[in-house]
């Protein structure tokens, strides 16, 4: 039989029928009565819980993945995200897609792990656990932290540290309306927050992880002069958002999502990671703490030098072309079963404005077939590894090819 | 420059670069929400641009919808659609025109509005045309009678509105002309058929009452009615039946209403309807129920069965007289019957009686026993007649009767007795009264010997005169009048007694019946035969200078074909000769053959002889002889049918037939006789009559 794949989408404003639709959509489009796994984003302004009852009514007890989005791309295009303007945020449409598998040569496990805030590594340790328990040794882990939460450094060391073969991981960080509100993870038929879903993808498959991104540090390198954790305080021994502020528009007064996908923090590369790389890897500054440090997603150590970076829509864009192809001529002449892709919340809309769809999306699926099953959301921060080296990363994207 | 100047320049420099790394980064901020700004507008103005192009589409869509059924309309609906400028030319003509006037809207267009109206309503319907649309007014309902291409009319109703621009000026009318005619002319028979009703019920003769089914008041009354009651039309409005009409038992119309109600129709002949001057008339009352519009009605049909209620009494009483009477009749008859039987023994052995008599004194007690019998037996055969009569056994069979016999045979009854009473007897017979004429010849005869017999027996001098008088002929000579008189100077009926003489056992008063005799019932039968004829028998009379009794008998038939009855008048055979023919004689009867051929022997004719029908038929169509005698009674093909058979071929069509027979030809066979036969013998044939017939068919001369 092989393996069927396919996504389905809905726009309905009713979560159960926008479950429904999209779940009767994908089936169909893989041709298929019922599945092996679900894989489900959806804007973040849904009733997440009756969006999955929609879902599993068609889809019956098959295990199921996911997690709130800024907007979800599949193979037509991004849809869902919002935007800024003078006047504010302006929302996106409602959007929920998902991804249908059934197949006897690749397996789908996914597990859950809960209470990133307070312990990211901890949550860490649970995948671990859960990655051994499985019989087949993983081929990818893919997850999807809650990206208002996470200390993916402290998540991938609690992994890491604990699983005896290294395995490489993907994914992105749950988001919503770019309101840095509150995002939600999804497991079977449950949603949680402040949690990680993850997928341990396993079998006979091969699976190829490219990541990209387009900016460029501007000025003088700065020095982390304190940090606790993902928490920076000082840079160059003044507050985090003092620091920060002096960059932004003067009546700024918190980090808005609109200006930390301006700015972010470019960390210098190793020169072997950075050959097929960049020379600097990118963290954006995700939240504003009331005692004036900056929250990043990543852990940047006391110390360490940093330079600001802005996003290049023409690198982007270029950039993101250039890891398409070259992620495309890996395999050969393989086919493949599907595309999981990851693009940043500030990559959409925010970015490209009316164009997000051609330079930011289009660059890349233009490389693919048409017909390819195509599935991603706009992230809060994206998980690739560079080289053999797995890495937390802001304004890039993140492409998972399975074969 | 030292290097601690170098240094300070350089961080100099540096912040210099980094502030103005601050300002590019807060101006990309603004650029980039100014581009957020004019994305939005610029996604506005598409959605927008997108609504317009969507709602452009879907007018666009709607008008060609619109467009589309506007013509499924117009090519579907069996009206015509109009469209005319404003001075009501046609400037649009659905194609339907066509099925309506035979002219194609290509034909139409541009035609006037009143185009193709009646000649003399053209100028009315513009007349109107131009009055409505000078008040810009629709035009509603109006009707005209239009000329179709084939000359027929149909009624069109036609429906407009005015148009008008953009800048309000008027542009004319748009409309609708529906085809009315079917409905115009159910219209009309409808009408014709109210009409027709309405005066079928103004001028019923049967009284009739329209009422509402459900409460019984009265919706309408007919003349009749109300006439019948006494009460006029206005009177009854509003009320109820039993507010108007009243029977003779008080509570029985609202009961009446109710039953009908019930069973919706209803037939009483047993009602006696009481008028306003309380005058009763039996009535027979017919309901019916039936939905007039939506209301359901009742409507109630008097007839005034006073006169059929009266005639039905006296044909009750009339029938049970007869009855009484016939069952008079019948036992007279048996009783006669019963009397006869044993007179016939008295009769019988006093004739013998008186002839082995010898003794006078006991050969005279012997006729005194045998006159009374006769007497009796006279009476007898009288009361047996009258009682036939009555009981309707005796019947009129007219049959050809030759007067002069008749005359003749009445006379020898009493021409011994007229001699011996030295009275003188008259016959005084109009000569234009035909020789035969169609009587029942029994019955005929019956009649003048009662009449004669009275006149003779009441008249001891003087005479007794029958006279004979054709009163008319009519119907082309086929029936005539005639008036039988038969007068004495006997001793005459007093006028009060004139009267009773034709009752039944009724004789004149004071008539010794020990002088004159007789039953009583001469009379009485003699009327009743004469009515039975279809005539009148009447009487005039003097006391002591006579009688007269005249009977009157209308249409009697008068035969066509010549009848030549017997005369007694010697014929010699040799008075006549025929010239030379061929004569066909069929009878089945040789001697009637032989005797034929022997009174015509001293003619040279050549005689073919025939034995019946068949051979008859072969004979003529053989020797097509120049006369036939044909019998009528013969055995398979009988002379009706040679003869039909004869008529009906080129060949023997124009060959005289003379039927010879011993009978006369019944009433039923009389027209098919006629067609027939050229003339009718009756056998024994009388020589001269036959010679006088033949002599209409051969050549002949006279001798001596």
């Amino acid at each position: 039989m092989g393996t069927k794949v396919g996504v389905g989408e809905s726009k309905q404003a009713d979560p159960f029928m926008a479950g429904v639709e999209a779940a009767r959509t994908a089936l169909s489009n893989a041709g298929i009565n019922t599945c092996d796994f679900v894989l489900l984003f959806a804007t973040a302004d849904y009733d997440h819980n009756k969006l999955l009852k929609g879902v599993r009514s068609v889809t019956g007890e098959a295990p199921l993945s996911g997690c709130s989005a800024s907007g979800v791309i599949t193979q037509t295009g991004p849809s869902g995200e919002g935007y800024y303007t003078e006047s504010g945020l302006v929302k996106g449409e409602s959007t929920a897609a998902l991804m249908v598998f059934s197949s006897e040569k690749i397996r789908f496990q996914n597990f859950i792990a809960h209470d990133l805030k307070e312990n990211s590594k901890k949550a860490g340790g649970e995948i671990a656990k859960k990655i051994h328990s499985q019989p087949d040794p993983p081929l990818l882990l893919v997850m999807f932290p809650d990206g208002l939460t996470v200390n993916s450094s402290a998540l991938f060391s609690g992994i890491e540290s604990n699983i005896k073969e290294p395995v490489l991981f993907s994914g992105g960080c749950a988001s919503e309306s770019l309101n840095a509100f509150k995002t939600y993870q999804f497991y079977n038929d449950q949603v949680f927050s402040d949690s990680v879903s993850c997928i341990m993808i396993s079998g006979e498959a091969a699976i190829e992880t490219a990541i990209s991104h387009g900016c460029t540090p501007i000025g003088t390198e700065k020095t982390v002069t304190r940090a606790e954790a993902n928490r920076i305080i000082e840079i160059n021994n003044e507050s985090a958002w003092a620091f920060f502020k002096t960059y932004l528009p003067e009546n700024a007064t918190d980090l808005t999502a609109e200006l930390a996908g301006t700015l972010c923090l470019c960390e210098r590369l190793p020169k072997q990671l950075a050959t097929n790389y960049d020379t600097h890897i990118v963290r954006a500054p995700a939240l504003k703490n009331p005692d004036g440090s900056i929250q990043v997603l990543a852990e940047i150590p006391t110390g360490s030098n940093i330079q600001l970076g802005r996003r290049d829509p023409d690198k982007i864009s270029l950039n993101a072309k250039k890891m398409a192809e070259r992620i495309r001529s890996n395999p050969g002449d393989r086919k493949p079963v599907a595309v999981l892709h990851f693009d940043c919340a500030a990559r959409g809309k925010l970015c490209f404005g009316s164009e997000a769809k051609e330079k930011g999306i289009d660059v890349i699926q233009d490389v693919f077939d048409k017909n390819i099953p195509w599935l991603g959301f706009y992230a809060y921060g994206e998980i690739g590894p560079i080289g053999r080296k797995n890495f937390f990363h802001n304004f890039t994207a993140s492409l998972c090819v399975i074969y | 420059m030292d290097n601690k100047t170098e240094i300070e320049k350089l961080r100099a420099d540096c912040q210099a670069l980094e502030e103005q790394v601050k300002l590019l980064v807060r101006t990309e901020l603004k650029l980039r929400r100014t581009q957020a700004e004019l994305i939005q507008s610029r996604e506005i103005i598409e959605e927008y641009s997108m609504t317009l192009e969507q709602k452009v589409e879907e007018r666009t869509k709607e008008l060609s919808m619109s467009e589309k059924r506007f013509k499924d309309i117009v090519f579907n609906s069996a009206d015509w659609i109009w469209e005319v400028n404003e001075n009501g030319r046609f400037i649009y003509c659905s194609e339907k025109v066509e099925d309506i006037l035979g002219y194609t809207n290509k034909e139409i267009i541009g035609k006037p509005f009143y185009y193709l109206s009646l000649p003399n309503e053209a100028q009315r319907i513009n007349q109107k045309f131009l009055k409505i649309a000078s008040k810009r007014k629709p035009i509603k309902d109006m009707e005209n009678w239009i000329l179709t291409r084939n000359g027929s009319q149909v009624c069109l109703l036609t429906d407009g509105v005015p148009v008008f621009d953009d800048s309000g000026n008027f542009k004319g009318y748009r409309g609708i002309n529906k085809d009315i005619t079917y409905r115009k002319k159910a219209e009309e028979l409808i009408k014709a058929s109210e009409l027709q009703y309405r005066r079928l019920f103004e001028s019923a003769k049967d009284g009739i009452l329209i009422l509402d089914f459900n409460t019984g008041r009265i919706n309408d009354i007919n003349p009749s009615l109300s006439n019948l009651l006494g009460i006029t039309k206005e009177e009854t409005a509003g009320k109820k039946m039993w507010e108007v009409i009243f029977f003779d038992e008080p509570a029985e119309t609202k009961s009446l209403f109710k039953e009908m109600q019930k069973k919706e129709y209803v037939q009483n002949e047993n009602l006696c309807l009481k008028t306003r001057e309380e005058h009763y008339i039996d009535i027979e009352l017919v309901s019916n129920v039936y939905t007039a519009g939506r209301k359901k009605v009742m409507q109630c049909n008097f007839r005034d069965i006073s006169e059929r209620k009266h005639a039905e009494k006296m044909r009750f009483e009339k029938e049970a007289a007869e009855t009484a009477n016939r069952t008079k009749s019948e036992f007279l008859s048996h009783m006669s019957h019963e009397i006869r039987s044993p007179l016939n023994a008295i009769i019988g052995f006093s004739d013998l009686l008186v002839h082995s008599v010898e003794d006078e004194d006991q050969r005279s007690q012997v006729n005194i026993i045998l006159n009374n019998a006769n007497n009796l037996l006279n009476i007898i055969n009288d009361i047996l007649d009258l009682s036939k009569i009555e009981a309707g056994e005796l019947g009129i069979e007219p049959a050809p009767v030759n007067i002069n016999n008749l005359v003749k045979n009445v006379e020898n009854v009493f021409i011994n007795k007229i001699k011996e009473k030295g009275l003188s007897f008259i016959v005084e017979k109009d000569s234009n009264i035909p020789a035969i004429l169609m009587l029942d010849e029994v019955r005929m005869q019956q009649i003048l010997v009662n009449l004669i017999g009275n006149a003779c027996k009441f008249t001891t001098k003087g005479y007794i005169k029958l006279i004979l008088d054709k009163v008319s002929m009519h119907d082309g000579n086929d029936k005539m009048d005639l008036s039988v008189s038969v007068e004495d100077s006997g001793i005459g009926i007093p006028p009060e007694q004139q009267a009773l003489i034709f009752e039944a056992f009724r004789q004149q008063l004071g008539q010794n019946t020990k002088i004159y005799g007789g039953t009583g019932l001469g009379l009485t039968i003699t009327k009743k035969l004469v009515e039975m004829m279809g005539g009148t028998i009447s009487v005039t009379s003097t006391p002591g200078h006579g009688s007269t009794f005249t009977i009157e008998l209308s249409d009697i038939q008068v035969p066509r074909q010549e009848i030549i009855s017997a005369d007694e008048t010697v014929f010699n055979p040799r008075s006549i000769l025929f010239d030379k023919a061929k004569i066909l004689i069929c009878d089945d009867n040789q001697t009637a053959r032989r005797l034929i051929m022997d009174v015509l022997k001293y003619s040279p004719l050549d005689f073919i002889e025939a034995e019946n029908g068949e051979k008859a038929i072969n004979a003529a169509m053989q020797y097509r002889p120049d006369l036939i005698l044909m019998d009528l009674i013969m055995p398979e093909i009988n002379g009706y049918d040679a003869a039909r058979f004869l008529r009906e071929h080129d060949h023997t069509r124009n060959i005289p037939v003379i039927a010879i027979s011993a009978s006369y030809p019944k009433n039923e066979e009389q027209k098919s006789f006629q067609s027939l036969f050229n003339g009718f013998l009756i056998k024994p044939v009388n020589l001269k009559d036959l010679f006088e017939m033949m002599k209409k068919y051969l050549s002949h001369k006279a001798v001596g």
